[in-house]
């Protein structure tokens, strides 16, 4: 799995807690996978490289909800991806998002090992840094 | 009047191109069955589930093991939810639905699903 400190991952889970219902490490964790927790986990998934003439970086992101409520985890993906759709030229702390996209529709991954929900939506962020230097 | 078609031999950048698109596919399956498998393992003190590694062992191979140094034992042991000679049953897992089999279990959910990984990966092949 990649880096759990993520500074992309880390940012983006911050933006969606400023823009939705969700609240940071108490109902939506970056790069942590807490057991026995109802919440939506952000998790850096495999990305193509960035490109070596603009700096632009892409970001695939896995959002996984874990719930006792299979209702509210989808609840908690829908508003993820409705923020996130087809969205463009917006800022999530240290990085400028040009265009993010889902990869996925909201997807049943089955039940964790205490019978809650796990669903997942994978999103793809088109970035760069705000404070690259060229 | 003349015509002329040049044909160029891009096979070489798109056999390159289609690996690296295989190469990713099957990171993300291994990522996915990593994650779920975290959300599987038996829990107790989170030693065995801090043990899971998904490791690129070669071309086209990936792995997700469970255990590490001393553990390996444990963490088949866990797996089967048996000892080999089927003795020592795991009937009293510390977590509530824990179970055993927790990561062919996460292969087994996202196997069939491998069409859709492929599929996504090899829309992107440019050459």
């Amino acid at each position: 799995m990649a880096a759990l400190d993520n500074p992309i991952i880390q940012d983006i889970a911050n933006f969606t807690a400023d823009n939705t219902s969700l609240t940071i490490r108490e109902t939506i964790f970056a790069g942590e996978l807490k057991r026995g927790v109802d919440g939506v986990f952000v998790v850096a998934a495999p990305s193509e490289p960035p490109d070596k003439e603009t700096g632009i970086l892409y970001q695939s992101v896995d959002f996984w909800a874990r719930n006792a409520d299979t209702a509210k985890a989808f609840e908690h993906l829908t508003e993820i991806f409705n923020l996130f759709d087809r969205r463009h030229h917006y800022t999530a702390r240290g990085y400028f998002i040009h265009f993010s996209h889902h990869d996925s529709m909201i997807e049943d991954m089955d039940k964790d090992a205490e019978g809650a929900k796990l669903l997942k939506l994978s999103t793809r962020f088109i970035l760069n840094s705000t404070t690259a230097i060229s | 009047m003349g015509a002329t078609v040049t044909v160029e031999n891009k096979l070489a950048a798109f056999t390159r191109a289609n690996e690296a698109a295989m190469e990713r596919a099957l990171e993300r399956m291994g990522n996915d069955i990593f994650v779920l498998s975290q959300f599987k393992v038996p829990y107790k003190g989170g030693e065995l589930k801090n043990s899971g590694e998904h490791l690129r062992v070669g071309r086209l191979h990936r792995r997700i093991q469970y255990g590490e140094s001393g553990a390996e034992a444990y963490a088949s042991y866990q797996h089967r939810g048996m000892r080999k000679d089927g003795t020592h049953v795991v009937r009293n897992y510390t977590t509530s639905g824990t179970n055993k089999k927790f990561l062919e279990d996460s292969g087994k959910v996202i196997a069939p699903k491998s069409g859709s990984y492929f599929k996504r990966e090899f829309e992107s092949v440019r050459v």
